[in-house]
C-alpha cells in the first residue's frame, strides 16, 4: 500500500467518524422540531427535555471541530511543503483522525514525548508510516489495550517505540512488519529483539 | 397495517436512542441495540420484521449480523443505515440481501418510507413461502424467503 492510500485511509475513517457526529446533530435537531411542533408539551417539559439535549449537541459539535480541523491540518500538511513538522504533533493528529477505529476495537492511544523537539524532515512519510502502523495495531491488538508511543531521538533519526499496557499484548504484534509493507520514503519499522518492542523510525531534520 | 416489530442496532448510542424516539413519534415502535451481540441475542429471544442495521460496530460488526440474519431468518428485511459509504460494502450488502443501503445523515421520511417497504416485502415473502410450503413445494417456499420477496414467481 502506499502512501497516498494510508493517507487516504485515515482520511476516510475520520469522514465516516464525521459523519456519525452529523447523523448524530441531525437527529437531535429533528427531535428538537418534533417535540416543538408534533408534541403537545408544556413548556417546563419542553424545557427540560431541551436542557438534556443540548449538551449532548454541543459535545458533537465539539467533536466535529476537532475532526474538521485534523482534517484540515492533514491536508496542509499533505499539500504544502512547510518543511519539517514536530513528529509528536504529527501522531497525536494520526490518533486523532483514527480515534473511530481505535474505539471500535477498545483500544486507546497516547503519545509520549521526551521533552526535546524531533522535527520529522518528510512530514508526509511519517503521516502515512503512522496511519499504516496504526492501522496494523488496531487490527491487531487485543481489546482493552492501551498503546503508547513513545518518542526518542537517536543521532539523526527519530523513532516511537510502540508500547502496550498491559505488556503481553505487544505479542499480538509480532507479524507487524508484515502487516504494513511498503512504508514510505525512510520510514521503517524496527524490531528490538530483546524487549520484544517495535520502533517506527524516521529521518528528523538535520540539527535538530 | 400490522405493527411492525423493528429493531435498530447501532453502536452510536446518542444517535440511535434518538432515531428512535423521532419514530415511536410517528407511531413506530422500535427496539434498540448497541452492538452485532446484541442484536444476535435479541434475534435469540424475538424476531423482528425489518432491522435497520449499523455496519461499523465494534465485535461483530454489521456485514456479519446481516450474514448471519439472512441465513438464519431470510424473511426478516435489512436495511443498513451507515456513515461508512464504500461502493465495495454497497455491492457486499446487496449480495448478501439487504433491502437497502442507506448513508447518514438520513431522512427521517426516507427511512420510514424505506422501513414500510421493508415491511411489505416481508410479508409478500412470508406470506408466498407459506403458500408454496401449504402447496408441499418446500424447496420454492424456501428460495422465495432467501429471495426475500415474490421474486418471479407469483408473475407465473
Amino acid at each position: 500500500m502506499g502512501a497516498a492510500k494510508h493517507l487516504g485511509k485515515v482520511s476516510a475513517t475520520a469522514m465516516h467518524d464525521m459523519l456519525n457526529v452529523l447523523a448524530g446533530i441531525k437527529e437531535t435537531v429533528g427531535l428538537m422540531e418534533d417535540l416543538l411542533c408534533r408534541c403537545k408539551l408544556d413548556a417546563a417539559t419542553l424545557q427540560a427535555r431541551f436542557k438534556t439535549m443540548v449538551p449532548a449537541m454541543l459535545q458533537q459539535v465539539g467533536k466535529g471541530v476537532m475532526l474538521a480541523e485534523s482534517l484540515n491540518r492533514l491536508g496542509h500538511l499533505v499539500s504544502d511543503d512547510d518543511g519539517p513538522a514536530d513528529a509528536a504533533d504529527l501522531a497525536r493528529l494520526v490518533a486523532a483522525l483514527t480515534g473511530r477505529r481505535a474505539r471500535m476495537r477498545k483500544v486507546s492511544v497516547h503519545v509520549e514525548e521526551t521533552g526535546s523537539a524531533c522535527p520529522a524532515s518528510d512530514p508526509q512519510g511519517l503521516l502515512s508510516g503512522l496511519g499504516a502502523v496504526l492501522d496494523a495495531c488496531y487490527a491487531t491488538l487485543p481489546p482493552a489495550t492501551e498503546l503508547r508511543l513513545a518518542l526518542g531521538r537517536e543521532d539523526r533519526s527519530g523513532l516511537f517505540r510502540l508500547r502496550c499496557t498491559p505488556p503481553e499484548a505487544a505479542a499480538t504484534l509480532a507479524g507487524l512488519d508484515q502487516s504494513c509493507p511498503g512504508l514510505p520514503g525512510d520510514v521503517t519499522l524496527r524490531r528490538d529483539p530483546a524487549a520484544g518492542e517495535w520502533s517506527l523510525v524516521f529521518p528528523c531534520a538535520p540539527g535538530a | 397495517m400490522k405493527k411492525i416489530k423493528l429493531l435498530l442496532v447501532d453502536d452510536e448510542e446518542n444517535f440511535v436512542k434518538t432515531l428512535a424516539e423521532r419514530l415511536e413519534i410517528r407511531g413506530l415502535k422500535p427496539e434498540v441495540v448497541l452492538s452485532g451481540e446484541e442484536a444476535m441475542d435479541f434475534m435469540d429471544k424475538s424476531v423482528p420484521d425489518v432491522i435497520v442495521l449499523d455496519l461499523r460496530m465494534p465485535g461483530i460488526d454489521g456485514m456479519e449480523v446481516l450474514r448471519r440474519v439472512k441465513k438464519q431468518k431470510p424473511d426478516v428485511q435489512v436495511i443498513i443505515l451507515t456513515g461508512h459509504g464504500t461502493d465495495k460494502d454497497q455491492s457486499e450488502a446487496t449480495r448478501i440481501g439487504a433491502f437497502e443501503y442507506l448513508k447518514k445523515p438520513v431522512d427521517i421520511d426516507a427511512l420510514i418510507f424505506s422501513i414500510k417497504n421493508a415491511f411489505q416485502k416481508k410479508v409478500e415473502s412470508t406470506f408466498v413461502a407459506a403458500a408454496f410450503a401449504e402447496a408441499g413445494d418446500h424447496k420454492d417456499a424456501e428460495q422465495t424467503l432467501l429471495d426475500g420477496g415474490l421474486a418471479d414467481k407469483t408473475g407465473a
